[in-house]
């Protein structure tokens, strides 16, 4: 459905402002609606009918589905648009390991402690992987049971069962139940019954089939039954030609979702799990070079829609694209990652200190400061409006030039801070060396590429 | 049938129908695999599932991108050994149910007209070449099957060797001399410079139908555009990430006499972690506004893909983030897999992993027409299935 606007939102609310949503009046409830502060359910004046005909409008074109328990609970798709241009994509695809039962335990422990101890820290937020996929490989009910005990002692976060045999996803639900697992997968042999396993347990599951007819159908059959939390997994090609079929397949099921059919109105994930059919680890190379195709299958389909997303590699370096590509990708294209454009002090500066030059690209800020204070320096980082933009950016876009450069400088009157003239500026914006010397009248200096080499360069250069 | 030999005919087979069976003993018990189990389940006659008939979201659109022909051999005037062509596309990128359609992007390998800094594992693909860009242009068209090459002119700007125009020009005639395929000219980003040093090499160039790269508002863009116009070359629009500027910039150029099929826009390519959401965007936006009839952005688009090694990630030492050899190359390739899902029909890039990668997606994503209406199913070799089981 398409995106309504508050005020349309707010058609659907009894209008009588009695603030028992905290809310002082229902157009301020309305809003929140829409940024997805409130849930309907938040409003104790609608009654069964009224909340149904509110949740229905305001249920979005790719429905979000919930699984997870506490503070591990994961929600996925909530998606209204193709490009994220027209909004912004909401539901931050989540990543999976992949561990399967056949496994030996020192395999399963390495993968699982993988999953739960990645981190990486960019632009003040933590970068994390969010689940362990377990799959029953070996068909053997207890194998698998006891793989996913093992799995969830060593791991707190979301989990998804693997199999397309429903006695062993209701062993394997029945270990974890309370961490509300998700269940994976129904086809069309089996969906009553893995239907059955996700009501009793309350548990989202995944809807398996290749042939997109097949997969609405069984989306439908439960919807009919009243069960709508539902992930779509449409199958994929990874190799090849295949890639262009699966990001066709991906591209064709989120537009119908965006323009309302609703039997594809659900998230849609994909395993990147099946490239590694017939690898049977003897070298090196050839992993590293099936890690290397994973991760652009999966890059690709991360930017194509899939809303989440289960990985056999647990190479670091393959997966770092990923999660900051995801970190991108979901980045509310209205908001500029940046910060206030000031002068800062690093350490403790005095009056000979340096003063450094950068931009308010968040990036470019928490690197250079970063690097700054690792190698204790102590010196002014003057952080110029640049729109946040990264230096070569800013400088190709001239939103770093001369004019900038001196209304930052007599704005944070570092002048009087400073008994000299010197001015570093980042060794990206060189070519600007002449201009800014000209505007400033003060002596410029070229600094290094990057910031990590900025404190031998001042060493060096005695400064 | 003796139970025991049953028994082990059950232990070998991954399905079983039993035919015409009948039960003698009193009390009889299968354990079947899981797998045999799930497909016994299947045989239960089921309820047919509700209808639902899958129509492919197909848009219209209005108008198709330009094309672009990549250098001139002999018919053309030129001295080249091919013609590339880029553009054309009539649908999104990739959207093959729309009936999306074009030429194959192209890779462009970068050199450039002095040693730069670089990663020494990246330096030693190219190891003593890097000192002449002639021998730098022979190893990416003999060693690495280069398509084209740019050559960037980086030392001309006066901050770093104020190579003359003369000089650089120079440079310009060994490498045109040296290799026989397409030759994109990129200048310095100095924008005092670059006006002069590419019209000069637009008259060097004549006949060759080169790309002169880049040109902006903040620099004399008329005086290169006419000298592309008066020599037959194309040009490359730089615009960081702003489609209202670029359509302003092109509709300038196309004032001054460009037409659009010698026209190619850059809305500069963030690697990732480094902007790349911008570039997407702004990127996506320009092709949708050109498939739908807006003139001055119906041009193919350029990516200058090796910005990626700006990111830290790309080169940096840091152990924890796992061997660079591998992970540089993937930052790169990961960068151009996102410009190539946003339209980019041409690519600068700069390392041979990379570039091979990026090339064998091309190959792959551009079958003509893998997907006749996104409703044709292969199953006869689809393993999706089975990634439970590997």
């Amino acid at each position: 459905m398409a995106r309504l606007t508050a005020l349309q939102l707010y058609k659907y609310l009894p209008a009588k402002n009695c603030g028992r949503c905290d809310e002082a009046t229902c157009m301020a409830f309305a809003i929140r609606l829409l940024e997805r502060e409130k849930k309907a359910v938040d409003c104790p004046e609608l009654t069964d009918n009224g909340l149904e005909r509110l949740e229905d409008a305001i249920t979005p074109s790719v429905r979000d589905v919930e699984f997870g328990a506490g503070e591990n609970k994961i929600t996925v798709g909530g998606e209204e648009v193709i490009c994220r241009h027209e909004l912004r994509f909401f539901g931050s695809t989540p990543f999976f390991i992949d561990v399967s039962d056949l496994m030996d335990e020192k395999e399963i422990i390495k993968r699982t402690k993988f999953a739960q101890e990645f981190e990486v820290e960019r632009i003040g937020q933590i970068l994390k992987l969010q689940g362990v996929s377990i799959r029953c490989a070996s068909g053997d009910s207890k194998k698998f049971s006891e793989t996913v005990s093992k799995v969830a002692k060593d791991f707190s976060g979301a989990l998804i069962l693997c199999s397309f045999d429903p006695s062993i996803l209701r062993a394997g639900v029945e270990i974890v139940k309370e961490r509300k697992p998700l269940l994976y997968a129904a086809n069309k042999e089996n969906y009553t019954e893995v239907l059955e396993i996700a009501q009793e347990y309350g548990t989202p599951l995944v809807v398996y089939s290749d042939k997109i007819d097949e997969l609405g159908s069984i989306a439908k059959e439960m919807s009919s039954r009243n069960f709508k939390d539902i992930i779509l997994d449409p199958g994929a090609e990874l190799r090849g030609s295949g890639l262009a079929k699966t990001l066709n397949k991906f591209t064709m099921l989120r537009k119908s979702a965006v323009k309302g059919v609703k039997e594809l109105g659900y998230p849609l994930m994909c395993s990147t799990v099946s490239l590694w059919m017939g690898f049977k680890g003897s070298s090196e190379g050839e992993r590293m070079s099936l890690a290397y195709t994973e991760s652009t299958a999966a890059s690709m389909l991360l930017d194509r829609f899939a809303s989440l997303l289960v990985l056999h590699s647990i190479d670091v370096w393959a997966i770092l694209p990923l999660v900051t590509l995801r970190q991108n990708i979901y980045t509310d294209p209205k908001i500029e990652p940046s910060v206030e454009a000031k002068l800062y002090e690093i350490g403790t500066p005095d009056e000979s200190s340096p003063v450094i030059i950068t931009t308010n690209f968040a990036l470019t800020y928490f690197n250079v400061s970063g690097d700054l204070d690792n190698a204790k320096v102590s010196c002014y980082l003057l952080v110029i409006d640049t729109e946040g933009l990264a230096v070569t950016v800013s400088v190709a876009a001239e939103k770093m030039n001369a004019s900038t450069i001196n209304a930052a400088l007599k704005e944070s009157d570092v002048e009087n801070k400073v008994k000299h003239h010197k001015l570093i500026i980042p060794g990206a914006a060189a070519r600007l060396k002449d201009e800014f010397e000209d505007e400033t009248g003060w002596e410029i200096i070229v600094g290094p590429n990057d910031s990590s080499q900025l404190s031998n360069f001042l060493i060096k250069e005695n400064l | 049938m003796d139970v025991e030999k049953l028994r082990k005919l059950l232990g070998d087979a991954d399905e079983i129908e039993i035919e015409d069976f009948e039960l003698e003993s009193e009390k009889i018990e299968f354990i079947l695999r899981s797998q045999i189990a799930a497909n016994a389940v299947s045989r239960k006659p089921k309820a047919p599932l509700p209808g639902f008939r899958f129509t492919p979201p197909v848009d219209k659109y209005d108008s198709k991108i330009s094309e672009v022909t990549l250098g001139a051999t002999k018919a053309g005037g030129g001295t080249r050994d091919r013609e590339l062509r880029i553009g054309g596309a009539n649908a999104p990128p990739f959207y093959y149910f729309e009936n999306y359609c074009t030429n194959n992007p192209v890779i462009s390998h970068d050199i450039f007209d002095m040693p730069i800094s670089l990663p020494g594992h990246v330096k030693k693909y190219f190891g003593d070449a890097m000192e002449d860009p002639a021998d730098w242009a022979k190893l990416r068209v003999k060693k690495f099957n280069a398509e084209m090459i740019t050559l960037h002119l980086v030392s001309t700007d006066p901050n770093v060797k104020d190579t003359s125009v003369n000089e650089a020009c120079k440079t310009i005639e060994d490498v045109l001399q040296a290799v026989k395929v397409p030759l994109i000219i990129g200048g310095s980003g100095n924008p005092k410079k670059d006006p002069e040093l590419l019209s000069k090499a637009a008259e060097v160039c004549s006949g060759e139908k080169v790309i002169l790269s880049t040109v902006d508002p903040d620099m004399d863009y008329k005086m290169v555009a006419k000298a592309a116009a008066e020599y037959n070359h194309s040009l490359i629009s730089l615009i960081s990430m702003n489609p209202d500027e670029m359509r302003r910039l092109n509709k300038n150029l196309m004032k001054t006499g460009m037409k659009p099929e010698n026209m190619i826009m850059d809305l500069f390519t963030g690697g990732v972690g480094y902007g790349i959401e911008y570039t997407i965007s702004a990127m996506e936006r320009c092709r949708l506004a050109g498939l739908k009839g807006d003139k001055y952005l119906a041009l193919p688009m350029a990516s200058a893909t090796s910005n990626a090694w700006s990111a830290r990630e790309a080169w940096s030492h840091d152990d924890k983030l796992g061997p660079r050899e591998w992970r540089g190359p993937l930052w790169e390739s990961t960068t151009a897999a996102m410009a190539l899902l946003s339209g980019a029909d041409l690519f600068m890039m700069l390392h041979p992993t990379s570039i091979k990668i990026i090339e064998s997606l091309i190959e792959s994503l551009s079958v003509s027409k893998p997907v006749d209406s996104g409703l044709e199913e292969n199953n006869t070799n689809n393993t999706y299935t089975q990634w439970i089981n590997v």
